[in-house]
């Protein structure tokens, strides 16, 4: 698996990825309120953790943007920014993730998060972009915000704000977007992040050496005091963590799926172009180990981050050693870096994070997933609305309930489609090809009905003619309707049919003979069969006689605890296979 | 005036530090809570314990910051305890934004609480207020940023950092019951009469009789034992305050050290020969003024700064 190849290109993707995450790191990190050093711890500990214990092989770990807002926006109400507490909190938030994780992967539920809407996660993202860029249009001005507050008092504050705005910060902070989006336009392949930074930092230099660096006025990031093995540890004593578990609990649930989410999104979409086999429930295990153990070594929570990991592939990285390298790489910049990223004006980063936030507003996805379904039009618009307004962990909650009601609307929304006259025809049973139950063969039927030869048979009852049985069978159809029912017909879904057999009633008074075509029809609860039934009732009291086509044996339980069978009788049904069925097997023997 | 300080240092020579903290805080019993208390908690042991107390020459002269054993133990103690390890010990607490071997404590004596040693508990009522040096009126937390950008020429915490609070905590804390808006006694330095007869080959001399026992030869400072920060700070080169600093004035520098210097002997040198050492240390080399830059050297080349 590993030879001289693979672990040369991974060398190569790895380093790339170490010098591509840092200013995501430090930038991040101060997204969720946190001092720069733990960005960088993050970016550290869980990619490595992720890597050795998760399943995808390209997957890249390490801090995201919409946890650290929705870390931000948890921790804000408990403590100070950046202060101990704060730190603590995000530390046990880490631990309680992971623990949430580690359960999911252990009880091997890590399939649901298959099932999240991919709508509701670019609502979702879209909305995270959005945010941060308002969040951070103070920083960029180098104007102090009230932080981690709603977005819509955010921009007010943004407007009163213009008048203060330092005009060296503004434009520091323009110089980097600028460049950034130059070298993203015109020079896809290099990585305009760290250009970027380069560029504004030196434009910074450069003006604080021709006009003097107090008078430009510039807030810098400052020294990091970085330490090889950072230590930490969960809280969860009362006087500490007491105050802030009522906010705190939820977050952590919200945080481990929405770290799931995206990580099974990334691994899947990571899987498709390499053609590895991902085993989900193993990455899902992997996520809830790295944030696990990267609360014992200062991280907030992570998850996969899906631009790392795109890059990461498409630079060569192989299998996880590039993980691995990656974070030794990271490890030897930092130590070199330290002291230039302390000189790091805040409106570098927050031009660095503005366009972050810019690439989370995908175009290209939001006009797909826009253009593909009527209703995800309205997922995206709630989300979206939700995710801005409401906050992300709410979001999150109702992104979870809108992918649970358009998996069942969709899955399972019947077609019902009503046919009349010559379109109706062909659902008249044809006596050559089709039996009813009753053809079955066994002791009693074979009584019940002279064949010729008057002894049991082992052929398939479908080459026994149906003209040879004493059968009644259904010749004059004047006023039928043939009622077309495909999908699941369960208690969420009989609303259609109902309204499909209310509109009936109205054409044909209730008296017409009613053919129900249900080959199609994949699902049948008790609701759905009562509903039929009734409808039998009523039309077999008027007279008229109800028939009813069904694919196979599969549904005949249900048919018959509902007492459908019995009303309709079951010379009325029809099955288009007969094979298949193991009741019909029971029967010859 | 000498003869007071004579007579106090001689008294507290003799004393050990435990009968000296129970005299003190019976004192503190029985006299106005005005009375000047000594701080009683040294920040690094191996300062000699007199040179670190207050020495009341008259009671109730002078405010009396609380003591620190009178920290309240909840989150606001915390942060009040927090903004005294990083005042007294700068380099390690905000190492963030600390950029020399000074700590606050350098300047304001005795953990911010010496009189005429710009002691914490006069300022705060102060604040805000308007400054000639940046000609704006500055809040406490701005000026904190010029502390941290000139004398620790550092980098300036921003106004919403953890550190920012904690300082601003434990001066709020160290002035509790000080009046607002008053100049209390003792408030900022003392001051020193105007003489245009300045000499530092002079003060050369006075510096190296009175001074480099403890501030080093070539201003370098003495550290502690263990190799982590100053016990007395360094004067001038790399690890000391900027040529932006307050201390960089020779008027303000002359009255801090007519006020507080030699350390344990205040008021012990004249006006004269506390200038002159004022400009032999002014005259030597130090980081630059941040302010200064070539946009200004260029257009404006006589201007002064």
């Amino acid at each position: 698996m590993l030879n001289r190849e693979v672990v040369k290109a991974d060398i190569v993707a790895g380093v790339t990825a170490g010098v591509l995450i840092l200013p995501q790191a430090i930038a991040l990190a101060t997204l969720a309120g946190l001092p720069p050093e733990y960005g960088l711890y993050t970016s550290i500990f869980p990619v490595m953790f992720a890597a050795l214990f998760g399943s995808s092989w390209h997957a890249m770990s390490g801090p995201n943007t919409a946890l650290s807002i929705l870390i931000a926006f948890t921790i804000a109400p408990y403590a100070s920014i950046a202060s101990p507490e704060w730190i603590q909190y995000a530390v046990t938030l880490a631990f309680m993730a992971g623990i949430i994780q580690v359960t999911l992967g252990m009880l091997r539920l890590g399939v649901i998060f298959n099932y999240f809407s991919q709508t509701v996660t670019i609502a979702l993202i879209t909305g995270v972009g959005i945010i941060i860029i308002i969040s951070q249009l103070g920083n960029f001005m180098g104007v102090l915000m009230n932080i981690a507050e709603p977005i819509e008092d955010t921009l007010p504050q943004v407007i009163y704000g213009i008048s203060r705005a330092n005009g060296f910060a503004v434009s520091v902070g323009i110089v980097t977007v600028l460049s950034g989006l130059l070298i993203k336009h015109y020079y896809p392949k290099l990585p305009f992040l760290v250009i970027a930074v380069i560029v504004g930092m030196l434009f910074s230099a450069g003006l604080e050496l021709t006009l003097g660096a107090s008078n430009v006025g510039l807030d810098k990031l400052g020294i990091m005091s970085l330490s090889a093995l950072p230590l930490s540890s969960p809280d969860f004593s009362p006087e500490n963590f007491a105050e802030a578990s009522q906010g705190l609990l939820p977050a952590a649930f919200v945080i481990a799926f929405l770290g799931l989410i995206q990580a099974s999104l990334i691994a899947r979409a990571m899987a498709i172009k390499s053609g590895q086999r991902i085993d989900i429930n193993q990455e899902v295990l992997g996520q809830g180990i790295s944030n696990l153990a990267g609360s014992f070594v200062s991280c907030f929570p992570s998850c996969s981050s899906f631009n790392r990991s795109a890059s990461n592939f498409e630079s060569g990285g192989r299998t996880p050693l590039s993980a691995l390298i990656s974070v030794v790489a990271l490890a030897i910049l930092v130590v070199f870096a330290a002291p230039l990223i302390a000189h790091m004006p805040i409106s570098v980063m927050a031009a660095i994070l503005l366009l972050v936030g810019a690439g989370l507003i995908k175009k290209s996805d939001i006009k797909k997933t826009l253009l593909e379904k009527k209703e995800n039009r309205l997922i995206f618009g709630l989300i979206l609305f939700t995710t801005i307004y409401g906050g992300v962990d709410y979001a999150v909650f109702l992104g979870i309930v809108l992918s649970v009601i358009a998996y069942m609307r969709n899955a399972s929304k019947p077609e019902i489609e009503l046919l009349t006259g010559k379109e109706a025809q062909q659902y008249f049973p044809q006596p050559d090809s089709v039996l009813s139950v009753q053809d079955t063969v066994t002791k009693e039927n074979l009584e019940h009905y002279p064949s010729s030869e008057n002894q049991y048979s082992l052929l398939p009852p479908k080459e026994r003619k149906y003209s040879e049985l004493s059968v009644e069978i259904p010749k004059q159809f004047d006023h039928v309707t043939v009622l077309q029912i495909s999908g699941s017909l369960f208690f969420g879904s009989v609303l259609r049919l109902e309204d499909a057999l209310t509109g009936l009633r109205k054409e044909d008074g209730g008296k017409g003979d009613l053919i129900i075509s249900g080959e199609n029809l994949q699902l049948i609860d008790g609701t759905g069969a009562e509903v039929l039934m009734r409808e039998a009732q009523s039309r077999i009291k008027t007279g008229a006689r109800m028939l009813l086509w069904l694919r196979n044996h599969n549904h005949d339980a249900v048919l018959q605890s509902s007492g459908l069978i019995k009303i309709i009788s079951e010379e009325n049904i029809y099955y288009l296979k007969e094979n298949n069925s193991e009741n019909h097997q029971d029967n010859v023997t | 005036m000498k003869c007071f300080f004579l007579k106090w240092v001689l008294l507290f020579g003799f004393c050990n530090v435990n009968a000296l903290s129970v005299a003190a805080e019976e004192l503190g019993q029985n006299l106005d809570s005005l009375e000047v208390r000594p701080s009683l908690v040294n920040p690094r042991l191996s300062l000699p314990t007199q040179l670190t107390q207050v020495h009341v020459i008259s009671p109730g002269e002078y405010f009396a910051p609380p003591l620190v054993a009178d920290i309240p133990d909840d989150r606001f103690g915390d942060m009040v305890r927090m903004g005294r390890n990083i005042f007294i010990n700068t380099g390690v607490y905000a190492e963030r934004y600390a950029g020399n071997g000074l700590n606050c404590s350098s300047c304001h004596l005795q953990e911010g609480r010496k009189p005429h040693g710009i002691p914490l508990w006069a300022a705060y009522g102060r604040y805000p207020m308007y400054r000639h040096k940046t000609r704006t009126v500055v809040t406490l937390e701005e000026r904190i940023q010029d502390c941290f950008i000139y004398s620790m020429d550092g980098i300036a915490p921003t106004l919403d950092a953890p550190e920012m609070k904690a300082l601003v905590t434990y001066t709020k804390w160290l002035s509790k019951g000080a009046p607002v808006g008053v100049d209390l006694p003792g408030r900022g330095l003392p001051n020193v009469s105007r003489t245009q007869d300045l000499d530092p080959t002079r003060g050369k001399i006075i510096y190296e009789t009175h001074c480099e026992f403890c501030h080093g030869k070539n201003g370098k400072g003495k550290k502690y034992i263990n190799g982590e920060g100053y016990m007395f700070p360094p004067l001038w080169g790399s690890e000391s305050y900027n040529k932006g600093a307050g201390m960089q004035r020779i008027r303000t520098l002359a009255k801090f050290i007519k006020g507080n210097m030699p350390l344990g002997a205040s008021f012990s040198l004249t006006d004269q020969e506390s200038l002159d050492t004022a400009i032999y240390i002014w005259l030597q080399e130090r980081p630059k003024n941040p302010k200064v830059n070539w946009a200004m050297d260029f257009f404006f080349p006589n201007m002064v700064r």
